[in-house]
C-alpha cells in the first residue's frame, strides 16, 4: 500500500494547528482565571471555617498537609471548647468526590463538619440521609459509624475522612 | 433577514427544536432541569458554546480535512468548553458547581457536535451564527419548559438566587421564593418530579403536547385544503350551471 506522505503530513499538521491555538487560548484564559477562582475558594473556605466552630472562634494560620490520603490542611481553632482544629479534607470514590471542613475537639471528638463540594452521584441521597442526621446528633461519633443510608459508599468515604482528621490530631498530641 | 438566514435561525427554534423534535442532548435535558435557574444557566452556556463552534466550523470548513472531520470538530469544542468552564468557574461559581460534570460533557454533547457536521461544515459564518443561535435558543427555551414544570410540580414553588446569587443578593442575601403549590399550611408538591423518573415522566408529557400541537396544525392544513378544493369545485359547479342557463 503506497502511502501519501504529503497529505499524511498536511493532515497531521492541520490536527497540530488547530490543537496548537486551542491549547493558547485554553492557557491564556487559565491565566485570566486562575487568580480569581483561587480568591473565590479562599472566601468559600474562609466563610466555611465560621460555620464549623462558629464566628467567636478565633481560627490560626493554615498549615498545608502532605503524604496523606485524605487531608489537605489544618487550622488550629481557640474557642470556649479550648484548643482544637479544623481540618481541610478532599476524598473521592467512583461516584464523585467530597470535600469537607471537619472541626475536631481536644479531645478527638467530631464537632461539626460543612460540606465544600459534594459531587457524588447520589448527593442529594448522601446528604439528606447520612449528613444532616450526623450534624443534627448529639452523639456524632456513633452516627458517623451508621453509614448504611442510601448512599453508603458516599458515607464511608465521609467517615474515612473524619477518622483520618482525628487520628491525624491524635498523633500530632502524643 | 434574507429568506435563507430567516431560515436557518428559525429552523432550531420549533421546527428541528434540537431537544423536542430531533431527541437530542437527552441527558443535560434530564440532569440539571430540577431548577429553572440551572437550567436557564446551562442553557446559555450551551447556546455560547453552541454558536462559537459554529462559527469557528464553519470558517474553517475549506481547510479541516475530510478524513479528520470529526476529531477537529472535538477540539474546537472541547476547546471552547473548557473556555466556558473556566470562566463560569471564576465569575458563576454557584452555577459550576450545580451543572457539575454536566458542563464538561458538553464536549460530548450531540447537537453541538451535530449542528457543527450537518450544518456549520456546509454553510456560511453568518448561516452558521444564526443556526447556532436559533438551536441555542431552542434547546433553552425546550430544558426551561421541562425545569419550569418539574421544579413547580416537585418543589412546589420557583426558587430565584441559589445559583445566581446575585439574585439573592438583591433580596439581602436570601433567594426569592415564589410558593405556587406549597406554601403556609397547604403542599400540593409531587417529590417524585425532582427525582431522575419525574424528568422523563415530565419530557414525555412536553412531548406529547408538542406532538399534539404539530399534529392539530397538521389536520387544520390538510382540512383547509380540502375545504379550499369542495369550494372551488362548487363554484366551478355553480358557473356550470350558469352557462347551461344562459344556453
Amino acid at each position: 500500500m503506497k502511502i501519501e506522505w504529503k497529505k499524511s503530513f498536511k493532515i497531521a499538521a492541520i490536527l497540530c494547528a488547530i490543537a496548537g491555538v486551542s491549547a493558547v487560548l485554553v492557557s491564556l484564559a487559565n491565566v485570566v482565571t486562575e487568580p480569581i477562582i483561587a480568591t473565590n475558594k479562599a472566601t468559600k473556605e474562609k466563610n466555611g471555617l465560621q460555620k464549623v466552630f462558629g464566628s467567636d472562634a478565633t481560627y490560626g494560620e493554615k498549615k498545608e498537609l502532605s503524604d496523606t490520603k485524605y487531608l489537605l490542611a489544618y487550622y488550629p481553632v481557640t474557642s470556649s471548647l479550648g484548643e482544637s482544629r479544623v481540618y481541610s479534607t478532599s476524598g473521592n470514590n467512583a461516584y464523585g468526590t467530597v470535600s469537607l471542613l471537619v472541626g475536631i475537639t481536644s479531645g478527638y471528638s467530631l464537632y461539626n463538619l460543612v460540606v465544600m463540594e459534594n459531587t457524588e452521584s447520589y448527593a442529594t441521597t448522601l446528604n439528606e440521609n447520612y449528613i444532616v442526621t450526623l450534624i443534627n446528633s448529639d452523639k456524632k461519633d456513633e452516627a458517623l459509624n451508621e453509614v448504611k443510608c442510601g448512599a453508603t459508599y458516599g458515607a464511608k468515604l465521609i467517615r474515612d475522612m473524619v477518622n483520618a482528621a482525628k487520628d491525624h490530631y491524635k498523633e500530632a498530641k502524643a | 433577514m434574507k429568506g435563507q438566514h430567516k431560515q436557518s435561525f428559525l429552523a432550531g427554534l420549533w421546527k428541528e427544536n434540537p431537544l423536542l423534535i430531533s431527541l437530542l442532548g437527552m441527558c443535560p435535558a434530564l440532569a440539571v432541569t430540577k431548577s429553572l435557574e440551572a437550567a436557564f444557566g446551562m442553557g446559555i452556556l450551551f447556546s455560547i458554546v453552541l454558536i462559537c463552534s459554529n462559527v469557528l466550523v464553519s470558517l474553517l470548513r475549506k481547510v479541516i480535512p475530510e478524513e479528520v472531520r470529526t476529531p477537529c470538530y472535538i477540539v474546537i469544542i472541547a476547546a471552547f468548553v473548557t473556555l466556558t468552564k473556566m470562566f463560569t468557574e471564576a465569575f458563576l461559581p454557584e452555577l459550576y458547581s450545580t451543572l457539575g460534570v454536566f458542563l464538561s460533557l458538553l464536549v460530548v454533547n450531540c447537537v453541538i457536535l451535530g449542528r457543527s457536521e450537518a450544518f456549520a461544515s456546509k454553510n456560511g459564518v453568518f448561516d452558521s451564527f444564526l443556526d447556532g443561535v436559533g438551536n441555542g435558543i431552542g434547546f433553552t427555551l425546550a430544558i426551561c419548559i421541562i425545569a419550569f414544570v418539574r421544579e413547580v410540580l416537585g418543589t412546589g414553588r420557583l426558587t430565584f438566587g441559589t445559583t445566581f446569587t446575585f439574585i439573592g443578593d438583591a433580596n439581602g442575601g436570601n433567594p426569592f421564593i415564589i410558593p405556587i403549590l406549597k406554601g403556609e399550611g397547604y403542599d400540593a408538591s409531587f417529590s417524585v418530579f425532582s427525582t431522575p423518573v419525574g424528568g422523563f415522566l415530565v419530557l414525555g408529557i412536553v412531548l406529547a403536547i408538542m406532538m399534539a400541537i404539530t399534529n392539530a396544525k397538521a389536520n387544520k392544513k390538510k382540512v383547509d385544503e380540502r375545504l379550499a378544493k369542495a369550494k372551488a369545485k362548487a363554484e366551478a359547479a355553480a358557473k356550470a350551471a350558469e352557462k347551461g342557463e344562459a344556453k
